[in-house]
């Protein structure tokens, strides 16, 4: 009897569920629907009946948005609710599960029923656009859950445009995939380099692990390309969460081309005052030992601005390191830290090193200060090294109206090291100049963008030096051409023996770009050498062409060598935003082609 | 055809067919030239209406006799300009039927167009109207 009871009481709620799960859903029926996942958009036409609860729409022409679960109904009949007065109009805007609606009458004013909140404007794309995508469906009826997911009936897919085999049921749209574990294709595409590779994503989410990964497929025997015939690489993240907090991370990465992989196990956590994160790292490779750390690091935080920190870091057999360093900072504005590392290595060589730092700075409106100490002993050799470093970094100056900027930093360096005469010192104050333009305006029309870096440092105070960085562009716009001639030099001056030395940064070039809204974007561009004679002549080119056809063409020409280094020339098209189809000359493959690419 | 829709189990007479009249193009042109067979279109630069323009209404699968009637409303609700276009013959069948008006007054602001066929709304946009004045370019 007690069995019973249960049974009759799972059946009560199983069939309450139900219940429960039709009414949380809006079914809608007519003569024609269609619908493509890149629009998200449902438009019906034809005796249309839309029902949820105790809700009854009928109209002639339906525009249904399944993101935000909101429809528009034209030529609407009366409606029927139990809950509501009755309705009537021209339009009826609807929108949640079940629905809410308000409606419009077109007469000599338009007349406003029920709630006006609720008018609002949808996306109505005409049925050539939604044609005009590689997967569609069309369909009879169909209902919408509350995740977005539409199942519909008597469907039939469209393929690149061509009809599919019918089917009585099918969903078309799988509805929002938040917290749901799903698997699929991202792409398929072909290069030489790589093969045919296959991306697929794998998203997990089976309480409590919930994960991510990325697969990606490669075939290359099957095509005779160099290299690993085959293979697979991986890369993701499973985590294990039975409650709000993540309680165990794990990162995977591998390559079964290489037979390499990576593995890593990390956990972090708050309690009170005390925040913490440790991990451990497994990896190896094909030929090579495998590499095992461990990591693990705490930090305080007593009262805001100050958090020190504790940081430890064990390799296998091999090394060990461990850090203390006390970050301080007051109000926002000043800086100071306190800290200690120690180094051990037994790899190789060994080596067993401890470093005293310590760091000041402070900020005020025109100008901020940074400096650090540094102290390295070197237990096992027993020596000392020791550098001292601050800079003082002005506010940049601004000018006509920001265009033109200054920034000035003096700085000092000191460092004190051991060598065979015992220990030696250099001290070496300098100062840093930048200058730079967002374009100044020239006669003639030219705009002229420069940029100075200068460098000056007074080395070990025996010998000075200026290094200058130098970047010119000078351009004018006439009619839909830009012209521009770009030139970069890095010099340097010493004032010892008048000592003067230079090299082109960026070698002097000359370039016109014609652009014609987007059908057409040809620019040309010549690179002189150091003799200033040209040397290479560059030639990039796109030109829209009636049928949706597109030219592109890539040259690069040796002028020196009298020959073409890269001839890049083809037309191509794209079919229903998936296809590409791409043919004529490549130099490097040195033949004609014709390519078949999935976009 | 048949053989498939029988494999799956699903009659041909079920399958989604679009049969009913619907709105295929509307649109505001800035020209347009029409003789018997041709109608040559001239859109606007950067999809700005200006007044005067033209608009168009194209309504595809339209069987028989019947009226079109375009209404202009303003955006506060107010009937502003309506037209009745009668068309065709009983018994026959149009893959579509095409509209179009010159207007000359619209000032710039908001309107909605509401399409009806035989009384029925079909569909209804908003239409923007810019100054004479605004960016061509």
């Amino acid at each position: 009897m007690d069995r019973l009871r249960k049974l009759l009481c799972l059946s009560l709620f199983l069939f309450a569920a139900r219940g429960l799960a039709t009414t949380q859903s809006i079914q809608v029926s007519g003569r024609y629907f269609i619908y493509c996942d890149n629009l998200r958009i449902v438009f019906g036409s034809g005796d249309i009946v839309v029902q949820s609860g105790d809700v009854k729409l009928r109209g002639n022409v339906l525009y249904y948005d399944v993101s935000s679960l909101r429809g528009i109904l034209y030529g609407v009949a009366p409606i029927e609710s139990t809950n509501a007065a009755p309705a009537s109009g021209d339009i009826v805007y609807f929108q949640g599960i079940p629905p809410r609606f308000h409606t419009e009458s077109f007469g000599e004013r338009i007349t406003h029923k029920e709630d006006e909140g609720l008018r609002f404007q949808l996306r109505k794309p005409s049925l050539a656009e939604f044609k005009d995508y590689a997967l569609y469906f069309e369909f009879r009826e169909f209902s919408v859950d509350s995740r977005g997911k539409i199942r519909a009936r008597t469907v039939i897919p469209y393929i690149m445009g061509v009809p599919s085999m019918p089917m009585r049921h099918f969903s078309v749209n799988r509805g929002s995939l938040e917290g749901r574990t799903v698997f699929y294709l991202e792409d398929l595409h072909y290069t030489r380099a790589e093969g045919l590779a296959l991306d697929s994503r794998l998203r997990l989410h089976l309480r409590p692990f919930h994960g991510d990964f990325s697969l990606k497929a490669v075939e290359r025997a099957l095509f005779s390309l160099p290299g690993t015939p085959r293979g697979l690489l991986y890369s993701g993240q499973l985590t294990l969460r039975p409650g709000k907090a993540d309680l165990l991370n794990m990162g995977v990465r591998g390559n079964t081309g290489d037979n390499s992989f990576s593995l890593t196990f990390s956990h972090a956590n708050r309690v009170g005052i005390v925040e913490y994160d440790l991990s451990q790292q497994f990896s190896d490779r094909a030929g090579s030992d495998l590499f095992s750390e461990l990591r693990a690091r705490f930090a305080l935080y007593p009262f805001k601005g100050f958090s020190p920190q504790f940081s430890f870091r064990y390799n296998w057999g091999r090394s060990i390191s461990y850090s203390v360093s006390t970050p301080l900072r007051i109000k926002e504005k000043i800086k100071l830290n306190l800290g200690i590392e120690r180094r051990i290595l037994r790899e190789g060589f060994e080596s067993d090193q401890v470093d005293l730092l310590a760091d000041f700075g402070f900020e005020t409106r025109f100008f901020s200060l940074d400096s650090g100490f540094r102290l390295n002993r070197d237990i096992l050799e027993e020596t000392s090294r020791k550098n001292f470093s601050v800079q003082v970094p002005l506010t940049p100056i601004q000018l006509l109206e920001k265009n033109f900027s200054l920034a000035i930093t003096p700085f000092y360096l000191f460092n004190s090291f051991p060598s065979s005469n015992g220990m030696e010192t250099s001290s070496s104050p300098g100062i840093r100049l930048l200058i730079r333009s967002l374009g100044l305006r020239l006669p003639l029309g030219l705009e002229l963008r420069p940029s100075l870096a200068v460098n000056h440092i007074w080395d070990g105070l025996r010998e000075d030096m200026t290094d200058f960085q130098t970047d010119l562009a000078l351009g004018r716009r006439i009619g839909n051409v830009d012209l521009a001639a770009e030139y970069g030099l890095a010099s340097r001056f010493r004032s010892r023996g008048f000592w003067v030395e230079g090299t082109h940064a960026r070698n002097l070039s000359f370039s016109g770009t014609f652009q014609f809204h987007d059908h057409i974007n040809l620019r040309l561009r010549m690179i002189l050498d150091n003799d200033l004679k040209p040397e290479t002549l560059t030639w990039n080119g796109r030109i829209g062409l009636p049928w949706n056809l597109q030219f592109s063409s890539f040259v690069i020409y040796y002028i020196r060598g009298d020959r073409f280094q890269s001839v890049e020339l083809f037309v191509e098209k794209v079919f229903k935003h998936k296809l590409k189809i791409q043919g004529g000359y490549s130099l490097a493959l040195r033949k004609f082609f014709i390519k078949l690419l999935l976009v | 055809m048949s053989l498939l829709t029988s494999g799956c189990r699903v009659r041909i007479q079920d399958l989604p067919l679009l049969e009913d009249p619907h709105v295929c193009e509307l649109t505001a042109l800035q020209e347009i030239r029409a003789d018997e067979y041709h109608l040559d279109r001239k859109e606007f630069a950067n999809g700005r209406v200006r007044t005067p323009f033209y608009l168009l209404v194209r309504i595809c699968d339209v069987e028989g006799a019947g009226k079109a009637r375009i209404s202009v409303y303003r955006e506060g609700g107010q009937l502003l300009h309506e037209s009745v276009f009668p068309f065709g013959e009983p018994g026959r069948y149009y893959s579509h039927i095409i509209c179009y008006e010159r207007h000359t007054s619209l000032v710039p602001g908001t309107y909605r167009v509401v399409v009806f066929l035989n009384g029925h709304l079909l569909d209804e946009r908003p239409l923007r109207v810019f100054p004479a004045d605004a960016d061509s370019s």
